[in-house]
């Protein structure tokens, strides 16, 4: 049984309202509990806020992909460079396929402003879309549980 | 013993704080955690030191599985490496938590959040198991390290700087060489004295304001806190710290108070910074900061090179600070009588030394009492030769026994006299020599002051 608690409401629109150059890490466990983090993109919201759908880097034979393909817990943070403000969800993975075209070209629809955002804070333009590695994006379904201010200063983990 | 088929000293540009680091942890009962680190910092071979601030879950994590993985990236290629850690122990006081919260007390300072806010509580000091890149293979358009060879700049700049012995030459000699020789085009040079709670202002290069008369607390500001603590202060990527503070603020709900104005001339939007005390014999007797409009042009890949470039600027001002005192009496002048006209109104307050000619300020402190005292005797009698020596001699002006750094303020005023074009001028005529320079015939009046500074001016 997951550790993770069932809220009774979850506002999934706060992540949305980060903004569309939104940097997102996820991070998941293996079977001993060592953590492992990658870059997503293209997070969307969808079973009525309950779950958020992201395209995670996962390259064949990697740990995150072993991670993801047995639905294990995840971690998943957003981050908008240029204002720092910042949401972590968890929840479990519930679904796990190959990206589709249509996907691949939204997320290379976020890389440009998420470029554009870091650029802002310093990030040489010249390499700034470097960030992504669209080789192997796995589309990543998970069960959000819990959601949590990550914005730095004093607030930094409460509970959303 | 390290796995790592990467070798942690390879990418030490990847920690230097410009990009942020995403820490992964993971509970005992299996829920992974991420925090974002302001600072990674490169322990050894085998070692890096996380900063603690915020981080109560990840901390948890921590005491209950010592294990974490961070993504770290290098500034200038974005080639990202994971390092995976396994956490040794926590440090609250040591080098490595002095430089840290020295760091991090300037970006608080800097962009206007308290220090509270910004604490650090302790330095996690990890092995690094393993070191991987991930994500795309490394960029083939690479740009070329600096080109730098540190023995030979090092070399160039000691002998540009040995090549005068004047206070004045030397300090243009060594900013023109910061920027010839190293490519640190924008410095300001700032003096410091013996018990003195400001530095000032002696001589800048790269800006069109001139840095002369500026003055900036101990403990103020990168430039203070340097100063204060006698501790060389790099932040890699000030727009990052500039974001990251007006977020913390925010949530803190944060009355960060007016924002630290330093009057002295700067970039806009500095993008990286370092603030190097100059210290000789323990004694501190200035502070050499440096910006570029480049993140990560300063940062723990040349911290080294700056505490030896500060070191033998810091030995060759001292050497050069207590000047050339001549005994001899002033030579006779040859100055031309000031021009007729009407007079230049000139007023000295009290209450902090400050001096205004025709209304506007020139000078306060120190450089404010040596002021008034050349303009006052030339008022009385026409004299504008003047030594250094009988400056140091004079006990109303109040220098501090032992550094005085006479030199470095006699500069400061000369500069701030020059660029200030009050009408006033003081010209270096010889070793200890200056001469006083007026276009003008002078009303001098001084305001007096019934507060704490009335017994400094009984004479």
């Amino acid at each position: 049984m997951s550790p993770l608690e069932q809220p009774a409401t979850i506002d999934l629109g706060v992540v949305a309202r980060l903004g569309a150059g939104v940097a997102v890490v996820v991070a998941t466990p293996d079977l001993e509990l060592r953590p492992t983090l990658a870059r997503a993109w293209h997070p969307r919201i969808d079973a009525g806020g309950r779950r958020v759908t992201l395209c995670v880097e996962a390259p064949l034979g990697s740990p995150i992909r072993a991670n993801l393909e047995r639905r294990c817990a995840l971690a998943a943070t957003f981050v908008r460079p240029t204002t720092y403000r910042s949401v972590q969800v968890k929840g479990t993975v519930r679904d796990v396929r190959p990206s589709t075209a249509e996907e691949r070209r939204a997320v290379a629809d976020h890389n440009a402003i998420f470029v554009d955002e870091v650029v802002e804070v310093g990030v040489p333009a010249r390499v700034a879309d470097r960030f992504l590695d669209d080789r192997e994006l796995l589309a990543v379904t998970v069960d959000v549980r819990e959601l949590y201010d990550q914005t730095p200063g004093p607030a930094a983990g409460e509970r959303l | 013993m390290s796995t790592s088929p990467i070798p942690l000293e390879s990418i030490q540009r990847c920690l230097e704080g410009v990009i942020p680091s995403p820490l992964a942890t993971c509970s005992a009962d299996g829920v992974p955690n991420i925090t974002y680190m302001s600072v990674v910092r490169y322990v050894d071979a085998e070692r890096v030191a996380l900063s603690r601030q915020f981080f109560r879950k990840t901390a948890a994590n921590v005491d209950e599985n010592p294990v974490a993985q961070v993504l770290v990236v290098d500034p200038d290629t974005l080639d990202q490496y994971a390092l995976d850690l396994r956490y040794l122990h926590t440090e609250t006081e040591g080098p490595i938590f002095d430089s840290m919260k020295a760091n991090l007390d300037a970006v608080a300072s800097h962009t206007g959040v308290g220090r509270d806010v910004f604490r650090l509580r302790g330095v996690d000091v990890h092995r690094v198991v393993a070191c991987r890149r991930i994500g795309r293979d490394p960029d083939p358009g690479r740009p070329r390290d600096h080109a730098l060879d540190p023995l030979k700049a090092l070399d160039d700049f000691v002998r540009r700087v040995g090549e005068s012995d004047d206070y004045d030459a030397v300090t243009q000699a060594a900013l023109q060489a910061l920027e010839d020789v190293f490519g640190w085009p924008h410095a300001i040079l700032l003096g410091a004295a013996a018990g003195a709670e400001r530095l000032f202002g002696v001589a800048s290069n790269g800006y069109p304001r001139s840095s002369a008369g500026a003055e900036v607390a101990l403990g103020e500001g990168m430039i203070g806190l340097a100063a204060q603590r006698r501790r060389l202060i790099c932040v890699s990527n000030l727009a990052r710290s500039r974001v990251m503070g007006s977020a913390v603020q925010e949530r803190a709900g944060g009355d960060a108070g007016a924002p630290r104005e330093i009057p002295l001339p700067g970039l806009d939007r500095p993008q990286s910074a370092a603030a190097v005390p100059l210290v000789v014999h323990r004694e501190l007797v200035g502070v050499l900061y440096l910006e570029s409009d480049r993140p990560g042009a300063f940062g723990p890949h040349n911290e080294r090179l700056l505490r030896i470039v500060g070191g033998h600027l810091a030995a060759a001002l001292a050497g050069l600070a207590h000047g050339h005192d001549t005994a001899d009496a002033p030579a006779a002048d040859p100055a031309p009588a000031p021009r007729p006209g009407d007079a230049l109104e000139v007023t000295y307050y009290q209450a902090d030394d400050s001096v205004f000619a025709g209304g506007d300020y020139v000078i306060k402190g120190v450089p404010g009492r040596i002021l008034w005292k050349l303009l006052r005797e030339h008022a009385a009698d026409g004299r504008t030769a003047f030594t250094n020596r009988e400056l140091r001699l004079d006990e109303a002006l109040g220098l501090p026994a032992g550094n005085d750094n006479l030199e470095a303020r006699l500069v400061a005023l000369r500069r701030r006299l020059a660029a200030g074009g009050f009408g006033i001028a003081l010209e270096r005529v010889a070793r200890g020599r200056m001469a006083l320079r007026v276009q003008r015939p002078l009303a001098l009046s001084e305001v007096p002051t019934s507060g704490p500074m009335r017994g400094a001016h009984r004479r």
